[in-house]
């Protein structure tokens, strides 16, 4: 390697971190919430008062209290222990789905745009296809097909999800392809599979667990969403989605119950959508 | 590429995606499990009547023959009867449709112009406060899910301070007009997330364009310079955004119509999945798929209309 390399690499790695340390902090917040809902849905059962699924009708409805920090629901069930029960629901089911639409989508788009010819063509109208059914008909019918279980959520979620991954796997590989570095490794006599992993796969990585991350906040919403229409997670299970769906009966007394599934969606959100941010900012895409 | 022979293409790989996406809905309902009749009948329903509502709407009938049927029907314009409503599923649409098609209007439209001022005033003030606060709006924005800021509309501007219904549809256009405000305004605020962060990148970068300096030089500053200027070379890629958002609301905005008690074509969504209303869900899917194809090819002939740099491929 020359010398006018080794500083060109040098001063872009410099450039690189210049930016990190100009606005680490958005990481930072974002990671920090991020591992704070995880602890939350890892240690569920030791930070909640109560059973979340215990029910005592006497004190229903209650307002917020010394033994009821958050106050109770219209079956006497402690809110917050609720909420935090909900932690090991959405965030689970939104990681696992979004994660096998992530490693389908990039594999495919991988796969098609570095082999070309009928496997590509077949992808591609695929994706046009996907593309031009809504989304939200397309995972309810899968829903009814699959039954409503955590399982059918995540299937349905991945077979709506890996679309985007692969559309921007195969526009970035279909670039990276024609450098001459990738040339040289298949010169090289590398193997298909060497060449594919290693040296055109780095090149993605950063932008899909940009995607990924924004990925996530959807999914989480959606997710909340189907529990709300009552076509994915089911009462009495201490979903957000369902929460909201069984507090709007009560906005006027306690508008509480609706609003605070709500707040702890939206700051999750707002955790992933800093890290989704910063990542891009990183990779200048911004 | 003359501008027929593009759309002429387009239109025929439409056509080909739509014959796709009416296989994929069939073979997805065929495989459902649970029965029209149930559906109908409710939990009364003895194996006779589920078998004398098959055979009556064949679907007793070899799959091959099912598909065969249905295609026929549709290539004449026969979507199917709805099991639900028991009238033509398009019929049930059509009476359906003009709230969706309002409320799809309305929504981008306030969509169109809170985003328009947001970036503008963000563009103009770049670095400064308000920049930074419109800044961060897509950051708290995008994770707002539908039904919960629909929910909290309700909460604060029909019960609280009732100042718009509660919900429901009141007929004529006042009637939408106030009754639709809230669930466009739903939409608006989670469109706005999404958009307002381009437009105000697309802004900056036309800011630093030569011409808008030729055009300071000449003196011109302010609302001028950022309408006459600015906004027109600024704003094609929120009319693509603008575009797909309106195509996407056409298929039923289904959460906004569940929480604001709508009659729209996502009721009708949720009913006729329920009720295992094939020919309903069905009718609405491929309309939806139809908006979507449609507003694309719009798209990108207006796109090489309004800049005539960008051709058609």
């Amino acid at each position: 390697m020359s010398a006018a390399t080794t500083s060109l690499a040098l001063r872009r790695r410099a450039r690189i971190f210049a930016r990190a340390r100009r606005s680490p902090w958005a990481l930072r917040i974002g990671v920090t919430i991020v591992v704070v809902y995880a602890l939350v849905a890892a240690f569920a059962p030791l930070l909640a008062p109560y059973d979340p699924l215990a029910q005592d009708v006497i004190h229903s409805l209650a307002p917020p209290s010394g033994q009821h920090l958050l106050g109770t629901d219209d079956l006497g069930r402690d809110v917050l222990s609720r909420l935090l029960y909900g932690a090991r629901i959405d965030l689970p089911l939104a990681a696992i789905s979004t994660g096998l639409s992530l490693l389908a989508g990039t594999l495919l788009g991988l796969v098609a745009a570095y082999f070309r010819g009928w496997v590509d063509l077949v992808l591609s109208r695929l994706i046009d296809m996907m593309m031009a059914i809504p989304a939200y008909p397309l995972l309810v019918l899968l829903l009814f097909m699959l039954g409503q279980n955590m399982w059918s959520i995540i299937i349905a979620f991945a077979v709506t999800g890996w679309v985007s991954y692969a559309r921007l796997t195969r526009g970035q590989v279909l670039v990276v392809r024609e450098q001459e570095y990738v040339t040289a490794a298949k010169l090289g006599a590398l193997g298909s599979l060497r060449v594919m992993l290693k040296h055109i796969l780095p090149n993605v990585t950063n932008q899909v667990i940009v995607l990924w991350a924004s990925d996530m906040i959807m999914a989480i919403s959606s997710i909340a969403a189907l529990g709300y229409l009552g076509l994915g997670i089911q009462a009495p299970t201490p979903e957000w989605g369902v929460m909201i769906a069984d507090g709007q009966q009560f906005l006027l007394t306690n508008w509480m119950l609706a609003a605070a599934p709500g707040v702890l969606i939206i700051v999750l959100g707002v955790g992933l959508a800093l890290i989704s941010d910063s990542l891009a900012g990183r990779s200048g895409r911004q | 590429m003359t501008r027929l022979t593009f759309v002429l293409r387009r239109l025929g790989q439409a056509v080909i995606t739509l014959w796709a996406v009416t296989l994929l809905t069939f073979v997805m309902f065929t495989a459902l499990p649970g029965s029209v009749a149930f559906g109908l009948l409710g939990v009364r329903t003895t194996t006779g009547d589920i078998s004398r509502i098959n055979h009556q709407l064949g679907l007793d009938q070899p799959l091959w023959k099912q598909y065969r049927h249905y295609m026929g029907d549709m290539l004449h314009g026969n979507f199917g009867t709805s099991v639900t409503y028991g009238r033509p599923a398009i019929d049930v649409i059509i009476t359906a449709l003009p709230t969706t098609v309002f409320l799809a209007v309305y929504a981008v439209l306030l969509t169109a112009v809170v985003t328009v001022v947001l970036a503008v005033v963000a563009a103009l003030r770049r670095d400064k406060l308000p920049d930074h606060i419109i800044r961060s709006v897509p950051v708290v924005g995008l994770g707002m899910p539908a039904f919960w800021v629909g929910t909290m509309l309700l909460f604060l501007l029909a019960y609280k301070l009732p100042i718009f219904p509660a919900g429901g549809l009141r007929p004529g256009f006042g009637g939408h007009v106030e009754t639709l405000f809230l669930p466009a305004a739903t939409l608006a605020i989670l469109y706005t997330a999404v958009m307002v962060r381009s437009l105000r990148a697309s802004l900056l970068e036309v800011l630093d364009s030569e011409y808008v300096l030729s055009a300071r030089a000449k003196g011109l500053v302010g609302r001028r310079l950022i309408l006459r200027h600015v906004l027109p070379n600024a704003i094609l890629p929120t009319v693509t955004l603008l575009g797909l958002i309106f195509a996407g609301l056409l298929g039923g905005a289904l959460i906004v119509e569940s929480v604001f008690a709508l009659p729209g074509l996502g009721s009708l969504l949720i009913t006729g999945f329920q009720r295992h209303d094939f020919a309903l869900v069905q009718s609405v899917v491929v309309l939806s798929a139809v908006a979507i194809l449609v507003v694309n090819i719009v798209i990108d002939v207006l796109y090489s209309v309004l800049d005539p740099r960008v051709g058609l491929k």
